[in-house]
């Protein structure tokens, strides 16, 4: 993230800080959370549902998981579910699991540091102010927030979780926390001073504590009073610190809110590295962009009630009203009346207006490329469809045209009389209608002659058998057709039929096939069929 | 006249006749002219006959009936040659029947084909 900065240019980074500012003062939605999110189906998103579970784990609804993956995960498992309804039913919601725009608005008002909250005015509906006291929500709540404001006495170990004892009477750290955080409220004036701590009072939460708590630019006001800041600096150093983290973290710096402060690596100065804390950081880079209202470069780095009160400026800001594109307006005027930032910032819109020039010539390119592969696919497909469909076409219509050939040459048979075979008419072959033959052959021919004729007439034989069993299938097929057009149950008719008929089909082929093959095996001539014969 | 109407007429009268089946082979020389066209075997016998030089003798003759009886007659000189032949031919002839009377069978069967 610093790396980052350190590489962007100056105006650039300030009007990227100004949109994070913009952001902070809630001009413009937020990215990271749900709220203002475009998507109509907000409570399904998954920014929605890591937000929620965040909160479900602050509240100690939730465990953290293994490598803190419950606040990166979206997923609506039975644990997440589980607590959902637990939180809504100590809410007072009807627990039904299902967290919707009610849950989620009870949800922030316990948790944000966003706005100040008139706790008589909450969401939680039927509770008076002692059911507030009583809440366990609440009771989590205030955990929370004086967890985040620093009122425990160390960060670590006393994090909210799932096993964490809300009551105040079993609970030393949080009892203790809390009467840390009236005695700092009365410092502030924020609360009325009292004698000292009742004992009854130790143990019990108090509606005017609460609302204090949640008054939280309060804190902002009392702190930006120089008096009251230098009272509680010493004492309540942690919790003053935490507060400005709080704030700091709102307007959009990196000040990790409700955690230790760590460092970061800056430069690097003769062999080591110079580290600097993320609160001192937060801070500079708060200074930086509001250079104008502080003159002494200590105050820059760290906590002070001059902090504070430029924080109480932005708080009751009148020009916090401005409009954000005023806002725009003013910080691009200023980067473009700097002739070397101005360029600069030509150099950067040339580099993204070519990077995305060039990207679109390649995905136009790639696009191209893709369509004509396409094309060429697609015609080779179906070039080689309708080869295989004329192909499949040409025997078709062959083994048509070979059935009408057999069927006729049947019938020629049949209806022929007489047969001659060798040259000179030396073996006729004589037949009558009921099939009785009588044959007269010349003396003179020899054995093969007659083995020949004889093969002949043979082969004729064959074909009228043939054309008869293909002309009864081909009278099944279509009585079959038949059947179908007078059935009660056409489409059942029409299966069966389908059936018989492929069927048909595939025994005339077969009749074909076997025809050839003697054909084939006689060395006859396709046309030997129908001029000898006739 | 269609021909599929005459071909089944014929095979009408055919079925008549169905029931036996006679096969008879002769022996001797007849000159046919390849141009004349010749409608059954009794007028090439008759042609035969006119031609005072040939001899037309009756080598062998079989009649079988539906019921399965056959009748056979063979000329003592016949060849081996022509007792094949005319066994071949008897074969041919009864596969022929055969096929036409099944045919005729589907035909009864599956009437709406035609």
């Amino acid at each position: 993230m610093a790396r980052g900065e350190d590489l962007l240019p100056p105006n650039l980074g300030a009007l990227g800080d100004s949109l994070d500012l913009a952001v902070a003062k809630r001009h413009l939605p937020n990215p990271a959370l749900v709220d203002g999110s475009p998507n109509q189906h907000i409570y399904d998103s998954k920014a929605y549902l890591k937000a929620l579970r965040s909160r479900l784990i602050d509240l100690g609804y939730l465990s953290e998981g293994f490598g803190k993956r419950n606040r990166r995960r979206f997923r609506v498992e039975r644990a997440f579910v589980r607590a959902i309804k637990t939180f809504q039913q100590e809410a007072g919601l009807l627990p039904d699991g299902w967290a919707g725009p009610r849950t989620w608005q009870v949800m922030n008002c316990l948790v944000s540091f966003e706005n100040d909250q008139e706790a008589t005015n909450w969401a939680l509906e039927h509770l008076d102010k002692a059911d507030i006291c009583e809440n366990p929500a609440v009771h989590r709540a205030i955990y929370l927030r004086l967890y985040a404001m620093g009122f425990f006495q160390t960060w670590v170990g006393k994090k909210i979780h799932t096993k964490t004892d809300f009551d105040l009477k079993k609970n030393a750290d949080y009892r203790e926390a809390l009467q840390q955080f009236k005695a700092f409220c009365i410092k502030l004036k924020l609360l009325p001073s009292v004698p000292e701590v009742n004992r009854v009072e130790a143990y019990s939460f108090e509606f005017t504590l609460i609302n204090c708590l949640y008054k939280y630019d309060a804190f902002i006001d009392a702190l930006a009073r120089p008096e009251l800041f230098t009272i509680c600096k010493t004492k309540y150093r942690r919790q003053i610190e935490a507060i400005a983290r709080i704030e700091l973290w709102l307007q959009g710096y990196r000040s990790n809110p409700g955690a230790d402060t760590f460092y970061i690596k800056v430069r690097r100065e003769r062999g080591r590295s110079i580290k600097q804390s993320s609160m001192a950081r937060a801070i500079a880079d708060y200074w930086r962009d509001y250079s104008d209202r502080v003159e002494h470069a200590m105050e820059k780095q760290t906590v002070s009630a001059q902090l504070f009160q430029s924080f109480a400026f932005d708080v009751h800001d009148p020009t916090d009203d401005k409009d954000l594109a005023s806002n725009i307006d003013d910080d691009l005027r200023n980067i473009l009346a700097d002739k070397k930032t101005k360029k600069t910032l030509e150099k950067q819109f040339d580099a993204i207006s070519n990077g995305i020039w060039d990207g679109v010539k390649r995905v136009t390119r790639w696009l191209l490329r893709m369509i004509k592969r396409v094309i060429d696919y697609s015609v080779d497909f179906i070039a080689n469809i309708a080869r295989f469909i004329s192909k499949k076409a040409r025997k078709f219509f062959s083994y048509i045209a070979q059935t009408v050939n057999i069927v006729h040459s049947g019938f020629t048979y049949f209806k022929n009389a007489v047969f001659t075979s060798v040259s000179g008419n030396r073996m006729i072959i004589g037949k009558d209608g009921d099939f009785d033959h009588r044959v007269l052959i010349d003396p003179s021919l020899t054995p093969d002659q007659i083995n020949s004729a004889l093969s002949d007439y043979g082969f004729h034989t064959r074909v009228y058998c043939a054309a008869t069993r293909i002309l009864s299938r081909l009278i099944r097929m279509f009585s079959e057709v038949v059947r179908t057009i007078v059935s009660p149950l056409p489409w059942l008719s029409s299966l069966v039929a389908l059936v018989r008929f492929a069927k048909n089909a595939y025994l005339i082929k077969n009749e074909i096939d076997v025809l050839n093959n003697i054909r084939a095996v006689q060395s006859a001539q396709s046309a030997m069929l129908r001029p000898q014969v006739a | 006249m269609s021909v599929f109407r005459k071909v089944f007429e014929d095979m009408g009268n055919a079925i008549s006749d169905l029931s036996t089946l006679e096969v008879t082979m002769f022996e001797g020389s007849v000159d046919i002219n390849a141009e004349s066209k010749l409608d059954n075997i009794a007028e090439v016998l008759e042609a035969a006959k006119g031609n005072a030089d040939v001899k037309c003798k009756l080598v062998a003759s079989t009649k079988s009936f539906i019921d399965g009886d056959i009748v056979a007659f063979y000329d003592h000189e016949i060849d081996e040659v022509q007792r094949n032949a005319h066994a071949e031919l008897v074969d041919m002839a009864t596969e022929s029947r055969q096929a036409t009377i099944d045919m005729i069978k589907d035909i009864l069967d599956n009437p709406g084909g035609i």
